[in-house]
């Protein structure tokens, strides 16, 4: 069974960081390409405590959020400047950025790319009770994230996506409300980090490349801009389906392959027939 | 609301088809084949170099089986995509473990084994990997490595270079753990030849080195060493190094002369290569057998990882036959694993680390031919 | 000392025949990414095409490598043009945006990659088994073929320039780059522009693909490496002036890539990308703007 709690664990983690992307691209029309950074930053800073400082997971976890907060909002700061297109190919130029950056300068285990040998508490030794963390941190996660954007900040946020001019003479200044959902955007992001780190045992940048950002864009794209059922739609439905390929009996060099064009096909076929997605309330604009 | 219904009827609709989808659990079968795990990336930027190794495995599959398979049950290869990440590394592991029950698994890449090691140990099943990066098989005790640890390979070009007095050696490796390793064993090797060393790290899984390659030109050295992974991006050196005008001689740490898309990447520069390995060896009964039976059915000669391949599977058909499909009992035996036929030729057995030792050879490419040389011998 | 000064030689030798396949891509690249405002990743799916028709027909149906050439860039020329008529086109038809293009194109890439792997099984495919000639000044050594290369990209930049400067169709290119609601107005044919952009674009490509294919190698990822690198270079150049801003661009990227290849290749994508990052920042129009 510790399969299926494995893959429900990583569906749960994939569920955060796709919340986060949607959180920015959705309610906030700010176009990131390249959100599995933050999620990269969690992850090692939780890793880089427990491991080679030997700081309790529990503690490592809330100051890996705080850092990813941190670190996203520094990021910000200059790509608050650019146009929608440019801010999405700043975003992946950093992805591809800190991948080189860990791998050139991250400590790892001695003999390995990366880091593992995490200590984490007793209880989550066991798939079924990792899964039952995770997924009540994911829980709160979505509750929280929900409250926000239901929340007087949150409609300012989607007035000053759809209409910034109106919205600023308003007396809102965008600015502000962008850098607070970024900043916001990349706690859950660094959380997730955090959480996966343990839920595979191993990180190295090879984990965060460039085609899971683009993963996480097919997941909200799939189940729907500016909605966070969206967001918990898109990794449900993908992972259960990439996963259920394995039992296709599919011959070993299509099986992969498979996967691939089914994801590069629904892209296509959302953007011709339904550019909101399954379930989405926002369609990005140019 | 009219579409929160619809929403929850997908959901409803998209759980049942999902139910549908698992499996029925079931124990291992008494009859029926005997599975193999194999976790290895079907799809990424390695899936082509993994696809090559994969037909050793097939034959081992092929052969054992027409002699009417392990215990009189015919064994049978499980595939699982591991995408070449450590996720889909832990995911395959975990499916082919619990859902189809294989005793035992065969993996590959080292980000992906780290990842799966301590699995192995958990779950107590036998993995092996043909990995070189040092000592990865002694981090967990169902991990097995069979495959040749570079520092042997140099250890023996160091004699070699000492004999023909080489003064300067220029040494590429790739920019990973196994090249942070390799550094240190280079640098001991070019060092007790007597020699001036120099050395630079390349990205595996670019086109591009003609950066990088003048380096060496710089250098201006004697030899060239090149420590492999047996990619084709040591191919696209070697070939760049030539056409910046490094006309130096190249000591490669593996021999590559029959993998395919390394040799289609170096082309004609193969010519006056020296390699140092393992590989199949056709003046041996066994191996000349190997090579005659895969070039029949591939049209081509094996190469040294299609062999080492072969003997993993042959190893588990071998442990399973002995003490049955209980992983421990497995582990201990491949543990005291000694003088075992290698596919090709000669023996091999279990060293520390769970680490195999086998016999490595020097090789000149002459005359677009591949020659056995001695240590010294021009 | 000499020998220092000249391994700065080598690597620049070596940076500028990069260059000339960057600027095959960044010319058709940047055409129509001024042109009709379309970011078009599956560029790289073009190149590939040509790669492999290429590598094909010399390798297993043994063609002469020009004739092969010819149908490989044809080849390429079609698949783009076909790309813009049955995915980008319908897409904008129905109200998408640059965005919804962009996505699209995204997914036609994937598609491409993970066809041709189940195809080739994705290891390198290398067109060429023999020598290249080299011919050497001092100590630098530069191959024949990168000077061939470097010659037949001026050659192609000058008919390019021509067609955009001296044709009405690039009459309309310039006035669609400049606005598209201004060159409808004024009555330029927007379509048959963008058959004639898509087509030379995809061809250009497909020169590239070919020299790449027959030089080192191609793999099924290997056209998404390099239009990362081409998108920077695009992005440095800017669009005042898509030819300098495609050269200059192509020309700095191809410098960079060997430079820090030379002194560090680790390196490389943070100096790429931290080059693309500063740039977006501190002069968004692009370096010659």
């Amino acid at each position: 069974m510790d399969y299926y709690f494995f893959v429900m664990t990583v569906i749960c983690i994939w569920i955060m960081v796709s919340l986060a992307t949607n959180m920015v691209i959705g309610y906030a029309g700010l176009f990131s390409m390249g959100h599995v950074t933050y999620m990269a930053v969690g992850a090692y800073t939780s890793a880089v405590l427990n491991i080679l400082y030997g700081v309790n997971y529990m503690v490592t976890i809330p100051i890996a959020i705080l850092a990813t907060a941190v670190f996203a909002f520094l990021t910000y700061l200059p790509l608050m400047r650019l146009a929608a297109f440019p801010f999405g190919l700043a975003t992946l130029g950093m992805n591809v950025v800190i991948v080189d950056l860990i791998h050139i300068a991250a400590p790892r285990v001695p003999g390995s790319e990366g880091l593992f040998g995490m200590k984490t508490p007793e209880f989550m030794a066991s798939g079924p009770w990792r899964f039952v963390f995770v997924a009540v941190l994911t829980v709160l996660c979505v509750a929280l994230v929900r409250h926000v954007l239901n929340s007087p900040f949150g409609r300012t946020l989607r007035a000053i996506r759809d209409k910034p001019e109106a919205a600023e003479a308003a007396g809102k200044d965008p600015r502000w409300y962008r850098t607070v959902i970024w900043t916001l955007s990349g706690a859950v992001a660094g959380l997730a980090g955090a959480l996966y780190a343990t839920t595979l045992f191993y990180i190295d940048p090879t984990v965060f490349v460039v085609a899971f950002s683009f993963n996480v864009l097919v997941y909200i794209g799939v189940g729907g801009l500016a909605s966070i059922l969206g967001s918990v739609l898109g990794p449900l439905l993908l992972i259960t389906f990439s996963e259920s390929l394995r039992f296709a009996g599919l011959p070993s060099d299509i099986s992969g392959p498979v996967q691939q064009i089914v994801y590069g096909a629904l892209l296509i076929v959302l953007m011709m027939f339904r550019r909101r997605g399954l379930v989405g309330n926002y369609e990005f604009k140019d | 609301m009219d579409s929160t219904s619809k929403i929850r009827r997908s959901l409803c609709a998209f759980g049942l088809a999902a139910a549908a989808a698992l499996p029925v659990f079931s124990v291992q079968a008494q009859s029926g084949p005997i599975k193999f795990g194999v976790t290895y990336p079907l799809t990424g930027a390695f899936a082509g170099f993994a696809k090559e190794q994969i037909l050793g495995m097939e034959m081992a599959v092929a052969d054992i089986n027409a002699k009417g398979g392990v215990k009189g049950r015919q064994i049978q290869l499980v595939y699982e995509d591991t995408r070449g990440t450590p996720e889909g590394g832990v995911a395959a592991f975990r499916k082919v473990t619990e859902i189809d029950k294989v005793p035992v698994v065969l993996s590959i890449f080292t980000n992906v084994v780290t990842a799966q090691l301590p699995l192995a140990d958990q779950l107590k099943i036998p993995m092996i990997s043909g990995v070189e990066a040092p000592g990865l098989s002694a981090r967990a005790q169902y991990a097995f490595a069979h495959s040749n640890r570079s520092a042997r390979a140099l250890n023996m070009l160091s004699q070699h270079l000492k004999s023909l007095g080489v003064k300067k050696a220029f040494t590429f490796m790739p920019d990973n753990a196994f090249g942070e390793d390799i550094s240190k064993s280079a640098q001991e090797a070019v060092g007790a030849a007597g020699a001036q060393y120099a050395e630079a790290r390349f990205r595996l899984g670019q086109p591009e080195y003609r950066g990088i390659v003048a380096r060496a030109k710089e250098f201006n050295p004697d030899v060239i060493l090149i420590a492999t992974q047996g990619t084709a991006d040591d191919g696209n050196v070697v070939k760049q190094l030539r056409e910046i005008g490094v006309n130096a001689p190249i000591f490669i740490s593996a021999n590559l002369f029959d993998v395919k898309a390394w040799r289609d990447s170096v082309g004609t520069y193969v010519e006056g290569m020296t390699m140092v390995g393992p590989n199949v060896d056709v003046t041996d009964p066994k191996g000349k057998d190997f090579s005659t039976r895969f070039k029949a059915k591939h049209g081509r000669n094996p190469n040294y990882l299609q062999g080492t391949l072969y003997d993993m599977v042959a190893m588990y058909a071998a442990a399973i036959e002995k003490v049955g499909t209980d992983g421990t009992a497995i582990r201990d035996y491949l543990v005291g694993l000694k003088d075992f036929p290698s596919a090709m030729g000669g023996r091999f057995g279990m060293g520390p680390d769970r680490q195999t030792v086998m016999a490595i050879n020097l090789w000149r490419v002459k005359g677009g031919e591949l020659m056995k040389i001695l240590p010294g011998q021009k | 000392m000499g020998a220092s000064v000249m391994i700065w030689f080598q690597v620049l030798a070596s940076g500028l025949s990069l260059s000339g396949y960057y600027a095959l891509l960044s010319l058709g690249f940047a055409l129509i990414f001024s042109t009709f405002n379309i970011f078009h990743i599956a560029h790289a799916a073009v190149f590939g095409a040509a790669g492999y028709i290429f590598f094909g027909l010399t390798r297993s149906l043994a063609w002469n490598p020009w004739a092969a050439g010819t149908v490989a860039v044809l080849g390429a020329a079609v698949f783009g043009w076909f790309i813009d008529l049955l995915l980008y086109r319908p897409i904008l038809r129905r109200g998408g945006g640059m965005f919804s293009v962009f996505i699209a194109s995204l997914g036609l890439t994937l598609i491409f990659e993970a066809v041709v792997l189940a195809l080739t099984g994705g290891s390198l495919s290398v067109a060429r088994e023999g020598a290249l000639q080299l011919v050497e000044f001092g100590s630098v050594a530069i191959r024949l073929y990168d000077i061939a290369i470097v010659l037949i990209v001026g050659v192609l930049y000058g008919l390019a320039y021509l067609w955009v400067m001296r044709t009405r169709t690039g009459m309309a290119i310039r006035a669609l780059s400049n606005n598209e609601g201004l060159a409808r107005v004024v009555g330029v044919n927007t379509m048959r522009t963008r058959h004639s952009v898509f087509l030379v674009a995809s061809a250009l490509a497909g020169v590239a693909g070919v020299f790449t294919a027959f030089d080192s190698g191609i793999t099924p990822t290997a056209g998404t490496q390099v239009l990362f690198i081409i998108f920077v270079a695009v992005l440095v150049g800017g669009s005042v002036n898509i030819f300098l801003g495609a050269l200059v661009g192509s020309l700095l990227m191809g410098i960079v890539t060997a430079v820090a290849g030379f002194i560090n290749p680790q390196w490389v994508s943070v100096c790429v990308f931290g080059i693309l990052i500063l740039l977006l920042i501190f002069r968004p129009r692009g370096l010659l703007a």
